[in-house]
């Protein structure tokens, strides 16, 4: 690969050579793919030099163009060369500033901006006349950008499209959002190279498809740059004393202050963002020493707030960060000295990029150090530590992700989005649509009834009378109403976020965003924990929660939605593994070993789960009578195990279950003993008949409601308005509930509302792994075990079960009838 | 059905249709109808189907049709924006009034109504300002913080969440459904339109919640 211009290629040698370092081959061969005109996808660890082997291209193709380098100094900057799309906007912060290092030591006469939605309306507007040379932005911004007709114009001289940490984008509907932008741009100018950055993923060629559909040859540049990454637990002093269920961690709080007191600068990350208050409460309380040198970091907070903690930690004026994965992507800011995860990644691709975080040159050693907040994580990091080691032996590596496919409600909104930038005709658009990979299979019908929506509101007759976004005149189609563009280009952004509010001081200043829902159950007066202060809810005004500090110091803190991620099946698969070996009485590792006197309780108490065999555990406490099942399959399909099973025994035999799910496996709770014998339990486990007892279940429930959520949003169905737009909006809010009985009832064809049940099915219920878990189950044994009580694999699903779901066959009206109107006091436990 | 004694010899009726009746004076109460609300979403290009509009209207007529009501007393937000009273609005609910030619209606001006404006006078809709005394009820938009009589008013949505009890937890399966918040001395109707959400209520000692799943209406057990 060594065959590029050496003249062109030395200014980039140079300006390594000036800082010590010399280009890694896969950086070069990046260099030179591009120069020949190619698109492909880089796959590299975190802090491994991506930036420089994507940026490297575009600079070294000017410096092709304009070798004078003593004439660049009276170059205007270029019209847009570069768009650098990226999925953080804390990231586009610390690109921007390496991109902007690079141009400025090479004196090479170009702009770098950023347009993200935290950018000044000044700047937005400015860019609109006149985009930078090198753009870096988010597929939201993009898609914005893509609403104005003079886009195209602006964009005539775009070269190269970097979609950074792609592996992230990808399988979310911001991916999808970015792989219509994508096409667009490639509709507009098909010799724009388009490059993707990608951490450690089970299916990059996969990947590398998705994000080029149009150049199956594209190189998939894997660097080989070794890292090592060392995994460490921390096991605790006294197993006896330690908690079998909880997700806090506190317990080992004095060894995690040795930890923090003991290195220069620490990221603690944690799994969720009410994790990360508690900690940094705990945190201000017993390290005084450490007050002022921490924060706190999570993507709920105001952009200054976030910013001014990346700022400190970059001037190392900060020694501990606590964080949720707000700070686990590849942001290129300093490494710090030590890396701690609280409670267990969940997957090991996560635990990859946090340990990533510290010895972030390459070439440096890894190091994370991982607290378990409860017994069986010592198992999950057993597990990942095995993993890790099979990955670097070739074994099968990380999770994959799955991308998605034709989701409409992107769809629908990228409709509207084209119609606004300059208007479309139908057939044109098809086709560039379906040049992505998401939409390649999109019927004509589909298609239609998207073009309808838009135009008409639906197909349902005479439905819609009023109705009118898209308007269509000789077969060209465009939105004319000022105010419905205004909407449209309002609501673009509103992929990521759920109905939030923003958090403000009485007295001024915005602490960040917050779940409306938390906000929803919370009364005047009442304290809550955020951004690591106990504030009190003073009034709820224009989408606003307006706070002051409170004088005590407790409050409740917040729960986030999806704060909590699910065991990868990758890791899953190890945990069987390690509890297969203790069954077996192999302990190996630290972690084992400390956990060892609980798995044998277990096994005196009950057994541990064997690959041949599902165990079920049966006992009864005083919430009823429970039956525990373990397939160790992680949370998401034993989600769809739980509803499947509660409502096939509840068909079999009316009666009200609560069926819980965790990582581990099921609970099943009645209130009378569930006396199934084995044949039973076949047929309840059976994959007969899986397609339309998982539909019913969902119909039944409240999940493809709460599903249409987000769709309901991106659709553009919901106009969550925003602090001060006033009356005319606020007549036009609906909850996205009412809207999914409004058109399950009156337009039941809708296409949203189906794709909310396909949603649940697959992503939530996950109906291809549980077909395949319950096929496995057809060659296991079954093992029933009657226990005196809770035993250690059953507890943590007990102590979890408080949040239970439940399915019944009985009549709807007649549950009703037994329910009581639950007082508010009682709210949390909902 | 279930019949509330407000007074000694004051009977009223809460219907699953979210309207309240009282036979003593033939007379329906409903709040918060939202006519043309669906149409205001389309106007701003949210698709929101005109059939919801139509429904509520044929639920209206089916109401006075069973109860052969002679008097209907909407306590405010009859129309939900002025870009409500389209030609295509006005002129379905035109229709709908002269099916209804002896029935007199009242219009207790709500928030909305504000905005909206009165209905146009062919509509034979008499509007009665932000109160209007109907026999012993005070009737209003919104809640009065001290009801001079017993009052009756809409403007809150009132739901109530109810939830199943086992084993000292409530099970996650839960209900939100619209109610009558009777207090001892106000009532607050449920939003007849069945495009709108609502606000949970907050139960005072003494209160009862009558829920209706549109087609059953119950008394729910508080707590």
């Amino acid at each position: 690969m060594s065959n590029h211009q050496p003249a062109v290629n030395s200014i980039l040698i140079e300006y390594f050579r000036i800082r010590g370092w010399s280009p890694f081959p896969y950086q070069e061969a990046t260099w030179d793919a591009y120069l020949r005109g190619l698109s492909g996808l880089i796959h590299a660890p975190t802090g491994t030099g991506k930036t420089m082997a994507v940026w490297g291209g575009p600079l070294l193709e000017w410096h092709r163009e304009y070798p004078q380098a003593d004439a660049w100094p009276a170059l205007t900057a270029p019209p847009l060369r570069v768009l650098w799309i990226t999925p953080l906007r804390a990231l586009a912060t610390d690109t921007y500033s390496s991109l902007c290092e690079s141009i400025e030591a090479l004196g090479i006469p170009w702009t770098v901006e950023l347009r993200t939605g935290d950018s000044s309306s000044a700047t937005k507007q400015r860019q609109r006349k006149r985009l930078p040379t090198t753009l870096i932005t988010t597929p939201e911004s993009i898609s914005l950008l893509l609403s104005y007709p003079d886009t195209r114009r602006m964009m005539s001289d775009l070269r190269c499209v970097v979609v950074d940490e792609w592996h992230e984008l990808m399988g979310t509907k911001r991916g999808t959002q970015t792989e219509l932008a994508l096409a667009r741009l490639r509709a507009w100018n098909p010799a724009v190279r388009m490059w993707g950055l990608s951490a450690t993923l089970g299916n990059l060629e996969q990947a590398r498809d998705v994000l080029l559909p149009n150049a199956p040859d594209a190189p998939l540049i894997t660097a080989n740059v070794g890292k090592e990454t060392v995994v460490e637990t921390l096991i605790p002093a006294s197993m006896e004393r330690f908690p079998w269920a909880g997700h806090i961690g506190l317990k080992l709080l004095p060894e995690v202050l040795n930890l923090l007191r003991s290195a220069e600068s620490t990221i603690l990350f944690t799994n969720t963002r009410a994790q990360t208050e508690i900690w940094f409460q705990a945190l201000v309380d017993h390290a005084h020493d450490l007050v002022g040198a921490t924060a706190l970091h999570h993507g709920s907070l105001e952009r200054d707030l976030r910013a001014e903690v990346e700022n400190r930690l970059r001037d190392g004026r900060l020694r501990v960060v606590v964080s949720t994965s707000s700070l686990d992507l590849g942001v290129d800011f300093s490494p710090v000295d030590q890396v701690i995860q609280v409670g267990s990644p969940k997957g090991i691709a996560r635990l990859l990029q946090r340990a990533g975080r510290s010895g972030h040159q390459p070439g440096a050693t890894s190091v994370i150090r991982c607290v378990p907040t409860h017994a069986f994580e010592l198992v999950e990091f057993a597990a990942v530590k095995r993993a890790l080691h099979a990955a670097s032996k070739g074994g099968p590596a990380v999770e994959a992700r799955t991308p998605i496919a034709k989701p409409l409600d992107v769809l629908v909104q990228h409709l509207v989005t084209i119609a606004l930038g300059g208007g479309f005709r139908s057939a044109a658009l098809l086709a560039e649509v379906r040049t992505s990979w998401a939409y390649r299979g999109l019927s004509d019908a589909e298609w239609q009834w998207a073009l309808d929506f838009v135009t008409h509101g639906g197909v349902a007759l005479g439905a819609y009378d009023q109705f009118t976004k898209v308007v269509e005149h000789d077969g060209l189609y465009s939105v004319e109403s000022r105010e419905i563009a205004r909407f449209h280009r309002m609501s673009i952004g509103s992929i990521t976020s759920s109905a939030s509010m923003k958090v403000a001081m009485l007295k001024g200043g915005n602490l960040g965003t917050i779940e409306e829902s938390f906000i929803s159950r919370l009364r005047v007066g009442d304290r809550f924990i955020f951004a690591g202060r106990v504030l009190e809810l003073v009034m709820v005004r224009d989408m606003t929660a307006f706070v002051r500090r409170a004088t005590s110091l407790r409050g409740i803190v917040p729960r986030w939605a999806g704060g909590r991620m699910p065991l990868s099946t990758q890791l899953a698969a190890a945990v069987r593994a390690e509890l297969d070996a203790a069954r077996r009485g192999i302990y190996e590792g630290p972690e084992m070993q400390a956990i060892q006197p609980l798995l044998e309780l277990q096994q005196r108490w009950s057994r541990l789960p064997e690959p041949d065999m599902l165990l079920f555990e049966r006992t009864k406490t005083s919430d009823g009578f429970h039956v525990f099942i373990f397939p160790l399959a992680g949370r998401l399909v034993h989600e769809g195990l739980a509803a499947l099973l509660s409502y096939r025994i509840a068909r079999a035999a009316p009666r009200t279950l609560n069926a819980f799910a965790t990582d581990y496996g099921v609970e099943l709770l009645s209130a009378s003993p569930l006396d199934l014998d084995e044949a039973t339990w076949r047929a309840m486990l059976s994959t007969d008949g899986l397609l339309e007892d998982v539909l019913t279940c969902v119909n039944s429930s409240e999940l493809a409601r709460r599903q249409f959520r987000d769709i309901a949003r991106i659709a553009g169905l919901i106009f969550s308005g925003y602090p001060g737009s006033g009356k005319s909006t606020r007549q036009l809010q609906a909850s996205s509930g009412i809207l999914f009985d409004v058109f399950s009832q009156y337009d039941p064809d809708n296409l949203l509302i189906d794709q909310a049940r396909r949603e649940v099915l697959n992503d939530q219920l996950e109906i291809a792994r549980l077909r395949a878990l319950l096929e496995g189950i057809q060659e296991q044994t079954l093992c029933f075990v009657d226990t005196r009580r809770l035993t250690p694999l059953a507890f943590p699903l007990w102590a979890d079960s408080l949040r239970a779901q439940e399915v019944s066959t009985e009549r709807w009206e007649d549950r009703i009838k037994r329910m009581v109107v639950q007082l508010e006091a009682d709210a949390e436990h909902a | 059905m279930i019949e509330l004694t407000l007074a000694p010899g004051l009977q009223v009726q809460p219907l699953p249709q979210r309207a309240l009746y009282w036979p003593a004076e033939a007379t329906l109460f409903v709040a918060d109808v939202h006519v043309g609300k669906a149409d205001v979403f389309q106007a701003s290009g949210i698709p929101v189907p005109g059939a919801v509009n139509a429904a509520d209207l044929a639920r209206l007529s089916a109401l006075l049709a069973c109860t052969s009501a002679q008097r209907l007393v909407i306590l405010g937000d009859f129309f939900h924006a002025a870009a409500s009273q389209s030609a295509q609005v006005l002129a379905r609910l035109g229709l709908w009034r002269r099916a209804h030619a002896r029935v007199e209606i009242l219009l207790v001006t709500g928030n909305h109504d504000l905005h909206a404006g009165p209905p146009p006078a062919d509509m034979a809709i008499v509007a009665c300002g932000e109160a209007v005394r109907i026999g012993p009820f005070h009737c209003v938009h919104a809640p009065e913080p001290n009801p001079p009589s017993y009052t009756l008013c809409g403007h809150m949505h009132p739901v109530a969440i109810l939830a199943e009890r086992a084993g000292g937890r409530y099970g996650t399966r839960s209900a939100r459904l619209p109610c009558f918040h009777v207090g001892t001395r106000q009532m607050v109707l449920p939003a007849f339109s069945s495009f709108t959400g609502g606000k949970s209520i907050v139960c005072r000692p003494g209160d009862r919640i009558i829920v209706t799943t549109g087609d059953e209406i119950f008394e729910a057990a508080i707590g």
